[in-house]
């Protein structure tokens, strides 16, 4: 029986079917190697060198780190895929786009009323982070469908700011 | 003196208690609600809660911090950097508690502390400085009549700012009016003013600045400089001392030119010139920084001297130790600031928990640090998580050194910078010192974006490392090894495997 996790390194990508005495990337088995994994530190012997690497995630931002460097990184593993699925059937099926805070802050100003016309890349609101105004502007062209926010308010990466239909 | 409060908070509080304790001198920690679990906080002799989470209800509250000082028996302030550092105003209210401002005199910073008075004040003095208009602008009118005297672009720059805060480069004429509201506004809440002025943008100068100290005896020497092109959104993040650029008679010239300026103020303690070095050599005078700088360990590494120490020194009334002769430059200083940022995403800050912080270590190295693993980075404070900082006895040296410990370097929970930092210390651009301020946003942010998208195809071995990784992260096991069956031979000898059978 083997665990299947699909991997992408940059734009790269290779599926690993691994069980307890088998190891195969893309459909070719794998020489052993000395795996060891110490709280997230893994490092692995390759005989004439060796590599450590953490797999870093922030909110749902994946990076391998490995010699100082960062390599995006997509894993999906069966259990990814279940909840994956699991959650898809509980969201409903709304369409519109919607504009999340890409970092926490305090939103300044809101350009847009409910009911405004926005086209792609107009400003839609001003978001300070570390006293630094950053304006935020539509991903898309639409209708402001809802504003969640107040001036004033302070968001959290990834919150809702404003949906548009 | 024998109890210093400090008025901060993170690596620099953390800094400047660590002299006090090599001087015998106890540290008294103040603290927002946010910052109880701060290692600043855990390493002082003794510590105030301030309360709230804002800077405005904690660390830049100036009757609460006073209020400490006199209920702990201390009786000195450190500001530190940021916060209350550069205002006048607290660094009088505290001479008059009858506390030492361990700072320059009020007059000196109000003097310097006002962009458009340290210009005027430049001027008189026969210290060059960067064509603009003599004072804060009114209106947007008045800016553009400065613009289309001086050609675009201008840069949009707040008179009490610092940090790139309150600051908007500008193109072109139509928008002018928006970029001025934005830089008031920014202005206005940083630092609660919102006077800005306006000056002729400089297309790739370097940013050099140099180290002054001055003692209340009239003496006044330079510390050499340090190179700060490397800037992403107006704030450094790779500072080395010495600079590449500077030779010994241009480094003789600057530091002569920054000692006039700090006389020209009556100036006394730590202070810091900033220049723009054009591409023939002509430098002009930016602003004083009248505090100890975040950078100031690469000038602690190649002039042997500890900044804090001598701070405090000249505060206790003492003449500066050294004199200019004395001062003797060895080797080479490279910092690295280790942001929890998101470089690809704009250089925005990243919050989050420091679920695994493995800091490289070994000769020629320094770290000063406010974290420690399990550490927040919060919204409420600059994301900062350290300054790495390398020494060698060259520049080659010092940055190969560097890259050795950014390769050692495992930060989890939060984005870093620490990849962007090792590209950018690798390219010819960096090695070659012939970089500007404008290096990174024009040439170094698009290549990194680049060299991270088209990483080149990994070894299978990896693919299956990160896949046995991640199962582990889901099912918790800390240890895991594979059977040590050698399917192919020449990976790994029989001392390794014996080893690291041990370990199991």
């Amino acid at each position: 029986m083997f665990d299947r996790s699909n991997i992408k390194i940059g734009k790269h990508e290779y599926e690993v079917l691994h069980s307890e005495s088998q190891l195969k990337v893309n459909g070719k088995d794998v020489p052993e190697k000395d795996f060891v994994l110490i709280k997230r530190m893994a490092r692995i012997n390759l005989g004439d060198r060796y590599k450590s690497f953490v797999v870093n995630r922030n909110g749902d931002d994946l990076w391998l780190l490995m010699n100082g460097r960062e390599y995006p990184l997509v894993i999906e593993t069966d259990r990814d895929r279940l909840l994956k699925v699991a959650s898809q059937n509980t969201e409903g099926g709304s369409s519109g786009a919607t504009i999340r805070a890409a970092m926490p802050g305090l939103v300044v100003r809101i350009a847009v009323k409910v009911g405004q016309t926005v086209k792609r890349s107009d400003p839609v609101l001003i978001l300070e982070a570390m006293k630094m105004e950053n304006e935020v502007r539509s991903p898309a062209d639409g209708v402001v469908k809802e504003i969640k926010v107040n001036e004033r308010d302070s968001v959290d990466k990834g919150s809702v700011m404003v949906v548009l239909e | 003196m024998k109890s210093v409060l400090i008025a901060n908070r993170g690596e620099i509080a953390v800094r400047v208690a660590r002299t006090c304790r090599e001087m015998g001198i106890r540290t008294v920690a103040v603290y927002s609600d946010v910052d109880k679990n701060s290692l600043h906080v855990l390493e002082a002799d003794q510590t105030v809660a301030l309360g709230g989470s804002t800077p405005a209800e904690s660390y830049l509250d100036q009757a609460k911090i006073i209020d400490a000082a006199k209920r702990t028996g201390a009786d000195a302030i450190h500001p530190g950097y940021g916060f209350l550092s550069e205002n006048a105003g607290f660094a009088e209210r505290v001479e008059k508690s009858g506390l030492i401002w361990i700072g320059p005199p009020a007059s000196a910073i109000t003097k310097m502390g006002s962009k458009t008075e340290a210009r005027a004040l430049m001027i008189d003095a026969k210290v060059p400085v960067v064509p603009g208009t003599r004072g804060a602008v009114s209106n947007a009118q008045e800016a553009i009549e400065f613009a289309k005297k001086a050609g675009f672009p201008v840069l949009l720059k707040a008179a009490a700012g610092g940090g790139g805060k309150g600051m908007r480069v500008v193109r072109n004429e139509a928008d002018l009016e928006a970029a001025l509201g934005a830089a008031q506004r920014e202005a206005k809440s940083a630092f609660g003013d919102d006077a800005v002025y306006v000056e002729k943008y400089l297309e790739e100068p370097k940013h050099i600045e140099v180290q002054i100290f001055a003692d209340k005896h009239g003496n006044a020497i330079y510390l050499g400089e340090r190179e700060c092109s490397m800037q992403r959104r107006h704030q450094k993040i790779i500072e080395e001392a010495p600079s590449a650029a500077v030779s010994p008679e241009l480094r003789k010239s600057m530091g002569e030119t920054a000692v006039m300026a700090a006389k020209a103020c009556g100036y006394a303690n730590a202070g810091t010139c900033e220049f723009l070095l054009d591409k023939t050599g002509a430098y002009y005078f930016l602003e004083m920084n009248t505090r100890l700088q975040v950078e100031h360990p690469v000038t602690e590494l190649v002039t042997g001297l500890d900044l804090v120490r001598l701070q405090i020194e000249v505060a206790r009334g003492n003449k500066l130790p050294i004199k200019q002769e004395d001062v003797k430059l060895r080797g080479h200083a490279v910092e690295v600031r280790v942001y929890a940022e998101d470089v690809l995403g704009g250089f925005l800050p990243s919050t989050g928990k420091l679920s695994l912080w493995r800091p490289p270590s070994g000769p020629g190295l320094r770290e000063d640090t406010g974290m420690y693993e399990g550490s927040e980075i919060s919204r409420f404070y600059d994301p900062m998580i350290s300054k790495l900082i390398a020494f060698g006895e060259n520049r080659e040296a010092a940055i190969d050194r560097m890259l050795r410990a950014l390769s050692e370097y495992f930060i989890a929970g939060v984005m870093t910078n620490i990849g962007f930092c090792k590209f950018v210390l690798e390219r010819d651009e960096f090695r070659s010192g012939n970089f500007d301020t404008g290096t990174i946003e024009r040439i170094l942010l698009p290549a990194y974006r680049e060299y991270v998208e088209n990483c080149e195809v990994q070894p299978d071995w990896l693919a299956a490392a990160i896949a046995l990784a991640n199962r582990q992260y889901y099912t918790d096991v800390t240890f895991f090894k594979r059977s040590m069956a050698d399917v192919q031979s020449g990976w790994k000898t029989a001392g390794r495997a014996a080893a690291l059978n041990n370990h199991g």
